[in-house]
């Protein structure tokens, strides 16, 4: 362990607005890991290209700003999640481009998104469905949001970033942070109805 | 985000609580493979960063050396007399002709003027 993963818990922000003091790199990568796994899993809405995507995220904050104070960890390993998120869309995109006419052909297996939604006639206790139906449908909603809207949303509500980190994190001012976040809130009000969750 | 409105703060409390709950309730195997991954990373060591004060110190020293040592005209003129000095040593004359031979010169222009 180096020198700058040791010593006085720094006050940091994290998830859910609360503030959260992390002694060692090890207590801030284990505090994060399940919220970047499913932030990227409803990104790519792919198991293995997530992981990948964590370890990407995780190895190189290890390996280049494990010496950064503890409180620049969140904001740092978020950019870093976040910009492997939006190359993994940009392949994608361009990979579509190239093999577009391929896939086209098989045709027969693009999946309604609400056929992954759980049944509520299953024979699981009441709260259970209830609780998995309501995080099918956020996930199914958020996974239609175009992807900077996707990312606003999370790092603004989720991670509980403010606007001028938010900003930072993507890579744009904050009017757009504000105008990402707000069409989003619109978008998910209109999919999800007023009685979710 | 006292900007929004209360629909937009239930909507955001309530997506929270879902996902907060989606993290926790994650399946065994791909927590464990979280961790194999955490785990892996923090094994990694530091990359070296460039410490620029170093390296320019370094390049100054470099360069002083380098103005220090480059072959300048006398190392060439010693290099010249060190030749005269073996083809000296080397020749089969007598010392003597060589400590008058300024006379030899001299008589041997004056033999070719003549």
């Amino acid at each position: 362990m180096s020198a700058g993963d040791e010593g006085q818990p720094t006050q940091a922000t994290a998830a859910s607005g609360e503030t959260v003091a992390y002694r060692s790199l090890e207590e801030f990568l284990a505090a994060v890991e399940r919220r970047a796994f499913r932030t990227a899993m409803i990104a790519t809405r792919q198991r293995d290209d997530a992981l990948d995507i964590v370890q990407d995220a995780m190895c190189k904050l290890v390996q280049n700003y494990r010496q950064r104070p503890n409180h620049e960890w969140a904001p740092l390993f978020q950019t870093i999640l976040q910009s492997r998120i939006t190359d993994f869309h940009r392949r994608k995109k361009y990979r579509g481009m190239i093999f577009g006419w391929w896939d086209r052909r098989g045709g027969d297996d693009d999946e309604s998104p609400l056929d992954s939604v759980a049944d509520a006639t299953q024979a699981n206790p009441l709260n259970e469905v209830n609780t998995q139906r309501a995080v099918d449908a956020l996930e199914i909603a958020l996974q239609r949001l175009p992807l900077r809207q996707q990312q606003a949303f999370m790092l603004r509500t989720w991670e509980g970033f403010d606007v001028a980190t938010t900003a930072q994190v993507m890579g744009c001012s904050e009017g757009s942070v504000k105008t990402h976040l707000s069409r989003a809130l619109s978008a998910l009000r209109e999919c999800l109805g007023e009685d979710w969750p | 985000m006292s900007d929004l409105d209360e629909r937009d703060q239930a909507l955001i409390d309530g997506a929270r609580q879902v996902l907060d709950q989606s993290a926790a309730e994650l399946d065994a195997i791909t927590a464990q493979r979280l961790r194999q991954i955490r785990r892996e990373a923090l094994a990694q060591p530091a990359r070296a960063h460039w410490n620029w004060g170093y390296a320019g110190a370094a390049t100054a020293a470099m360069a002083v050396m380098a103005v220090v040592l480059w072959p300048g005209p006398q190392q060439t003129d010693a290099t010249v007399a060190s030749l005269e000095d073996i083809e000296l040593l080397s020749a089969n004359e007598d010392i003597e002709f060589y400590e008058q031979i300024e006379f030899y010169q001299w008589l041997d222009s004056d033999g070719q003027a003549t």
